[in-house]
């Protein structure tokens, strides 16, 4: 117990400990007279970014403990959690350096958003590595707690604070629906660890006429409910526009890159490695394709910025699901790579977003003329569109070619033939920045304020693996190759 | 046998009283009523740990956060004049329906994929009596959270210091507007010195 | 020791250093010594990737050849004993 669990634990436990270090450290100093209040953002701000590279190391450094079940069999340790997990908190400490500069410019002196970031990013180690329903549930409502009130952070705008109502509401219900399914799941078979129950289901076949028990039937779809909920998969989407325009910018980032990793990475647990089933695949199927059609639709008639990414992230959680619904272990690999160059190219557009702020980047029409006040950000900000599009020698254009590959292995050519329908549709929007930026000429000439070093630098790492992807793409087939065979053998 | 009837009854009762009574405050007080009564039936049951928790829970929190909301909403009593009689059916067919799901859900057999055919030829004779170790709901509640879960105990903990926090950052103002009483000072403040007579 | 690896990756260096120099506007030249170390960095990472890539490789046959004599061993033990 303690030579074992505590050691691979440790990550986990320094991230928390350290985030309780800042939480004190910011509550003494930021209350006291004698250094006259400090705000304290940008202080806290770096000590987060530095706790998390540790963890990062940390993590790295664990890898001879390769599979291991920790903590009575509540969580769980191999390949799959470790590559994720790290990758995981390299998108956290993206996040994290994109928003030092935010809160200095916003005058948003909030530490506690920062801490509420680490203990969120917390919990989705947590959640990747959860072996057992009530740890995934647990790790769960701990970090939609912290998404909602760091949803709601910025009071003083009445958006920021209807994004974190409605996002508390929904969230709550979508956490309540899921604990019914756990629920249920518990109550016809006894058991609620993830090993005992891929083992009560090889060779036990849910069916929806005829089942043996249909009372497992709905825990399974009362899960997948929630989960699709908080993926923001199509019939379950509602509150994600609302809730990513409202929120305060680097919050939006965080929401629409962290979670996807760390929900997708809980839910091919769950749904792959326990409950593997062609049940669930009917389901992911229709919200894989009705998610790429709203999302290639919808975006079309956003002017706002946030919005028509929230969209298009509707989207290409669409594409990811193709890989999900495929249930192989092609359509997991080209699920896990695709994830991977959604946020690099997430990360790059936020960064962007962010980075563009006289007043406030709101309107894409505010674009007008970046091609002339600053070239080399119009083409990096083309060159992330086109990869989103899915354009040939980008990054997007591999994850997307990897994801309907994987649908044609599997026979699911519906699939496949609306994800390439909706990506060209797609493309008018992507292209309509591209479009603002070159050939429109403004009424009002806009000038942005130069960007800080550190955005500047993730701009260029994003930038860099974006377009040299297809260059040497092998390193990331052979991890994602590994965590699907680790998935599935 | 008796208590049982007595709890039911006083449960059935109040909990009509609840839609029933006139005044809101009534209603929630009528409420906690019936959850005293069902958590008397919980310890009937032999489930005291969750016969406490209710009521800590029910009444303690939710039931009073209830009354504070109807006390300050002030509503008056002359506005629930309403016909109960036009919510009948519509609240009959769908208490129906509950009351047919819960039966089915009694009915369903839980646990039933795991194979049990034993025939009957291996089965033993054991007298379980005499290896009964008796522990009450919370020596065992206690044993298992803070060993076998003590994970999701101090997860648990985590989600509560974000509730915490959470509820700090939304209503904190930290503007220097902001009218707030300083602790040590008003301790200090020497009870013969406050109020003078001025001349 | 000059690798293929360690050059692209110090020219992934430049290129980011380039890059962030470029988008905030400042002169592409501005302090060299961030530069060279951009591009020391740069190669550090591309060898560590190279070194990482080939020991993912020998990992992941690993994995496999395991799958497959675990499996052999569930389903077709019989016959092998047959065969013997």
């Amino acid at each position: 117990m303690f030579e074992h669990d505590f050691l691979a634990l440790f990550p986990e436990i320094f991230l928390i400990n350290a985030t309780i270090i800042l939480l004190i450290y910011g509550v003494v100093f930021s209350t006291s007279k004698k250094y006259d209040y400090p705000p304290l953002v940008r202080n806290v701000g770096w000590l987060g970014l530095l706790s998390v590279l540790i963890t990062i190391l940390l993590v790295a450094v664990g890898s001879p403990l390769a599979v291991a079940n920790l903590v009575y069999n509540n969580l769980i340790i191999d390949n799959f959690t470790y590559f994720c997990q790290i990758f995981l908190l390299l998108s956290t400490a993206s996040t994290m350096v994109m928003c030092l500069d935010y809160f200095k410019q916003e005058s948003l002196n909030a530490f506690e958003s920062i801490v509420l970031i680490l203990l969120s990013t917390c919990s989705m180690l947590f959640m990747i590595s959860a072996y057992d329903l009530i740890a995934m549930y647990l790790a769960i409502e701990l970090q939609s707690l912290c998404f909602y009130v760091i949803a709601a952070s910025k009071r003083d705008s009445e958006f920021s604070t209807e994004a974190g109502l409605k996002y508390f509401i929904l969230g709550a219900f979508s956490s309540g629906i899921l604990l019914f399914g756990c629920s249920m799941i518990y109550g016809f078979t006894g058991v609620t660890n993830f090993e005992e129950l891929a083992k009560i289901f090889t060779g036990y076949e849910i069916t929806l006429f005829g089942a043996q028990s249909s009372g497992i039937f709905m825990g399974i779809l009362f899960i997948a409910v929630g989960f699709l909920f908080k993926i923001t998969a199509v019939p379950f989407h509602m509150w994600a526009p609302d809730v990513y325009e409202g929120s305060p910018t680097i919050v939006t980032a965080f929401f629409s890159i962290a979670p996807k990793i760390s929900i997708l990475a809980n839910m091919l647990r769950v749904f792959i490695y326990s409950f593997y089933d062609p049940t669930w695949q009917q389901l992911f199927f229709f919200c894989s394709i009705a998610s790429m059609i709203l999302g290639a639709l919808a975006a079309m008639a956003q002017n706002k910025v946030k919005r028509l990414l929230a969209y298009s992230s509707i989207g290409h959680v669409g594409y990811l699901l193709i890989g999900f619904s495929c249930g192989t272990i092609e359509g997991i690999q080209s699920l896990l790579i695709g994830i991977f160059i959604y946020v690099l190219m997430t990360v790059n557009v936020f960064a962007i977003v962010l980075a563009l702020r006289q007043n406030r980047f709101k309107y894409i029409a505010d674009l007008g003329a970046l091609a002339k006040t600053n070239p080399i950000l119009a083409i990096t900000l083309s060159i992330t569109m086109f990869s989103y599009a899915g354009i040939p020698p980008l990054a997007g254009f591999c994850s997307k070619f990897y994801l309907f590959f994987a649908a044609l292995g599997c026979g699911a050519y519906l699939l496949a033939l609306i994800g390439v329908v909706t990506s060209v549709i797609s493309c008018f929007y992507y292209i309509r920045f591209v479009k603002i930026m070159y050939f429109d000429t403004p009424k009002t000439w806009v000038l942005y304020k130069p960007m800080d070093r550190e955005k500047s630098l993730l701009l260029a790492i994003t930038v860099f693996f974006i377009t040299f992807f297809f260059l040497y793409p092998s390193p990331l087939f052979l991890v994602t190759h590994q965590m699907a065979l680790c998935l599935c053998l | 046998m008796i208590l049982f009837y007595v709890f039911v009854v006083l449960a059935l009762v109040s909990g009509a009283m609840v839609i029933r009574a006139k005044n809101p405050v009534h209603s929630v007080l009528f409420l906690i009523l019936v959850f005293c009564n069902t958590s008397g039936l919980l310890v009937l049951l032999g489930l005291d740990f969750f016969a406490m928790i209710f009521l800590v829970v029910y009444v303690g929190a939710i039931a009073v956060l209830f009354l504070f909301v109807v006390m300050m909403l002030h509503i008056r009593i002359e506005e629930i004049h309403e016909n109960v009689l036009r919510y009948l059916p519509v609240g009959g067919i769908i208490g129906l329906i509950f009351l047919l799901e819960i039966f089915l859900m009694v009915d369903n057999d839980y646990i039933p994929i795991l194979p049990t055919k034993l025939s009957a030829t291996y089965l033993t004779y054991t007298v379980y009596a005499g290896k009964i170790h008796s522990w009450t709901n919370l020596e065992t509640l206690g044993n298992l959270l803070y060993t076998t879960y003590f994970f999701l105990f101090l997860v648990s903990s985590l989600i509560l210091l974000v509730a915490l926090i959470g509820a700090i950052v939304l209503t904190m103002h930290k503007t220097t507007k902001v009218k707030r009483q300083d602790v040590f000072i008003q301790n200090a403040i020497d009870f013969q010195n406050t109020i003078k007579k001025v001349r | 020791m000059v690798t293929t690896a360690g050059l692209l990756g110090a020219g992934m260096g430049l290129f980011v250093q380039l890059y962030s120099n470029g988008v905030r506007k400042l002169p592409l030249m501005r302090h060299p010594w961030e530069h060279v170390l951009a591009m020391g960095l740069g190669s550090a990472f591309g060898n560590a990737v190279v070194k990482w890539e080939d020991h993912l490789q020998v990992q992941l046959d690993k994995l496999i050849e395991d799958a497959k004599t675990s499996n052999n061993k569930r389903y077709l033990g019989t016959m092998r004993a047959v065969e013997d």
